[in-house]
């Protein structure tokens, strides 16, 4: 069964907004998209940029450092042609009470 | 650059610094196995290997050994210049600025507000001695110049060029103008990392309006759609415009970096080498290494007789450790003319070189003595 790690709550992360996380080695992008949290992998597939710092747009986040674009919800560049390639790993969330848990 | 009739002259030039850029942070090392350098010991050999090469700078980026990837732990970057600044003392040590730090601790929240985790690299301890600073938001389409035959399997594939094709490098002044002042502070200097001519334009403006103070030096990283693309009159004209006192290196992608590099060579400009930006040789897939790169440029520096530097010659070049406390005095270091005195016409230049002194001759319309005066 899959372990899950708190990562932050529920008022701290409000809509909107993201963060970056650490669980165990693995850093990990947070972010609530209109009240539901998505998490992906923390480290831009570019240079390693920390997405849970870049600004959120609906449900795609723009790196802090050159820009490259992620959908949040599917950790898949918007707009790209359909067949894979570059894409963050997606993670899966759940909220128990206030608590916004994370599995790595 | 003002050229005169002797700037081409190899003896008149400044010897060539080699900026070496041989940790490519957009790699894995799947990338290029026998090439990227994953452990502590390797990375730091790699900067022996490209000093020995003829390379004075180090473009650093630092890999994680247990992940890799980049790392985005504060204190391995502490660590590794500690380590770089042993095995390569006289090298000019160069931190590229695009950073973020991850939270220190598991599970702790990183919500840091605007620029706070790039600022952090004015902290590193020991310090480097130059940190790169973008300035000027521009479109970055790395993709524009390349095919899919320039990047690694891993890559070469049209979603993966989608999502390099969309990228915009965020440099507003609110975050170059405060980075600025805490560099200087930190006794670390700039090096000014610019898509364009645009991005020259805010360096000037910064300084004639007192934000910056200090040497001029940075690379022009060419080749990205929305930067400076691989014309060579847009290069040349890069050349042109930058001030006399300043010191620039050229560089773009892949195979283009070659008659870059010619080009900047020939003309009394620096260069960079190494597989952060390109992977091959000038045949279309023959690999070459960062340290092959090198060599090709000092060969290239042999042919046109220019000197290679040596790394004290690179960091009087670049003025390290040398600052300016006044926008005078860094516009005259510059070579660019003053600030323009209250009500002052015409095109300004330094009082004593202004041509405006009273002639004893009376002149005529175009300026020349009128004959019979003199
Ligand atoms: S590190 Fe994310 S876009 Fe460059």
């Amino acid at each position: 069964m899959a372990e899950f790690t708190k990562v932050t709550t529920v008022d701290k992360l409000p809509p909107g907004r993201g963060a970056s996380v650490r669980i165990g080695a693995t850093d990990v992008a947070v972010f609530n998209v209109g009240g539901v949290f998505h998490a992906i992998d923390g480290v831009c597939p570019h240079q390693g940029g920390l997405l849970g710092l870049g600004r959120l747009s609906g449900c795609v986040v723009k790196c802090p450092e050159h820009g490259m674009r992620f959908d949040v919800t599917t950790g898949t560049s918007p707009g790209a042609p359909p067949g894979g390639g570059l894409a963050c790993k997606v993670f899966e969330v759940k909220v128990e009470g206030d608590d916004v848990m994370v599995s790595v | 650059m003002y050229f005169t009739d002797d700037s081409l002259l190899p003896e008149n030039q400044d010897p060539l610094i080699i900026t070496a850029a041989p940790y490519g942070p957009m790699w894995l090392p799947e990338d290029y196995p026998t090439d990227i350098d994953v452990s502590w010991d390797a990375q730091v050999q790699k900067a022996v290997d490209c000093y020995n090469a003829g390379a004075t700078v180090l473009h650093i980026h630092v890999r994680d050994p247990q992940t890799g990837k980049i790392s985005k732990n504060f204190n391995e970057y502490n660590d590794q210049i500690g380590r770089l600044r042993n095995a390569v003392p006289k090298m000019v040590l160069q931190v590229g600025g695009s950073i973020s730090f991850a939270p220190p601790a598991d599970g702790e929240m990183a919500q840091w507000q605007g620029y706070d985790t790039r600022h952090m690299l004015t902290e590193i301890n020991p310090k480097p001695d130059q940190i790169t600073v973008a300035v000027g938001t521009s479109q970055w389409d790395i993709t524009s110049i390349s095919s899919l035959q320039d990047w690694p399997d891993r890559m070469a594939n049209e979603q993966t060029m989608w999502a390099f094709a969309n990228m915009s490098v965020d440099a507003l002044p609110d975050f170059y103008i405060e980075h600025l002042k805490r560099l200087k502070t930190a006794g670390i200097q700039p090096y000014f990392a610019l898509g364009h001519i645009h991005g020259l334009e805010i360096v000037e403006r910064l300084i004639r309006r007192g934000q910056y103070m200090g040497p001029v030096n940075g690379f022009f990283s060419m080749g990205g759609g929305g930067t400076c693309g691989v014309n060579p009159f847009d290069w040349m004209e890069l050349v042109r415009r930058t001030p006399q006192g300043s010191i620039w290196t050229y560089q773009t992608m892949f195979r283009h970096s070659y008659p870059l590099a010619a080009m900047m060579i020939a003309l009394g400009q620096h260069t960079r080498a190494g597989i952060e930006e390109n992977l091959w040789d000038t045949t279309p897939g023959k690999r070459l290494t960062s340290v092959q790169m090198i060599e090709k440029h000092v060969r290239m520096a042999k042919e046109l007789g220019r000197p290679v530097a040596t790394a004290e010659e690179a960091r009087e070049i670049m003025k390290l450790g040398v600052t300016y406390n006044s926008t005078e005095e860094t516009l005259l270091a510059l070579g660019l003319p003053p600030n323009r005195p209250a009500g002052e016409r015409g095109f300004i230049t330094y009082p004593d070189t202004t041509g405006k002194v009273a002639s004893a001759y009376r002149a005529g319309s175009d300026g020349h003595a009128l004959a019979g005066e003199y």
